[in-house]
């Protein structure tokens, strides 16, 4: 019978717990900021092509990134949403909502979900691309400063 | 048309209210409407090929009925049939007394 061990978890483990910290932290808010900037112009620009020419632009501007917090669990997230009113004094997450999911008078346009599906996997590689490198810089310099 | 997007719809139409596709407006009760989306939503590739793909829609009941026993039935129905599904949004419209639900779906290619 064919078997399988897999080994080297401890000491990846060890290297990783080195690494955590404030470096790290201010690493992932880094890529996670990079990929909300990516994801919110995406949301902003499907904004504009799903509302009419005469539209305000009240509900684009009001595409905004919260600020990065570590929740129960220990992850660093955030979210992009709608904030504030618009001058009619309709809350601007109400009327994305409608836009998005329709209503009983008016169709859905889903420009949310669509430009999160058409954006997701160049969010996550924007991301990636911050934090990877980042990772191996910092396992180097503790290399380094350990063995000097 | 697959096999599991016309499970889903005779799932809808066994529930009671009207069944519409795309969309309907100014309807005097409880509806149903579905949609599904363009192109793919997500794709399984193994071995360097595309192994899979997943085409997504939604689910939209509107009703002025506070706790609607519908939605129960839908939850029922759709589980029956092994559909993957989840809410996403609760809408309360004031203007109309409309509560309006949506639910997004998914099948695989092949279902």
């Amino acid at each position: 019978m064919a078997g399988l061990s897999i080994g080297g978890y401890e000491e990846a483990l060890k290297e990783f717990s080195a690494i955590s910290g404030k470096e790290m932290d201010s690493l992932i808010k880094r890529g996670l900021y990079k990929g909300a900037g990516i994801m919110a112009t995406a949301v902003k620009n499907s904004v504009e092509l799903n509302t009419s020419t005469e539209a305000t632009g009240q509900l684009k501007a009001s595409v905004g990134i919260s600020r990065i917090t570590l929740n129960k669990n220990g992850n660093w997230n955030t979210k992009i949403g709608f904030s504030g009113y618009d001058d009619k004094g309709t809350p601007n997450s109400l009327k994305a909502a409608a836009l998005n999911s329709g209503t009983s008078r008016q169709p859905k346009t889903q420009f949310l979900d669509k430009a999160v599906r058409q954006n997701r996997s160049k969010v996550i590689r924007a991301i990636k691309d911050v934090v990877d490198p980042g990772i191996y810089e910092l396992g180097v310099l503790r290399h380094w400063n350990a063995n000097r | 048309m697959s096999k599991m997007l016309e499970a889903m719809i005779e799932a809808l139409k066994s529930i009671g209210p009207p069944v519409y596709e795309g969309k309907a407006f100014k309807q005097p009760g409880q509806y149903f409407v579905y949609a599904t989306y363009e192109g793919e939503t997500n794709q399984v590739y193994a071995d360097e090929a595309k192994e899979d793909a997943v085409y997504a829609g939604s689910i939209d009941y509107f009703t002025r009925v506070g706790r609607d026993p519908n939605i129960q039935k839908l939850h029922k129905a759709l589980n029956e049939i092994g559909l993957s599904y989840s809410l996403n949004s609760r809408q309360e419209e004031k203007e109309t007394g409309y509560i309006h639900y949506e639910w997004l779906f998914e099948i695989a290619e092949g279902e």
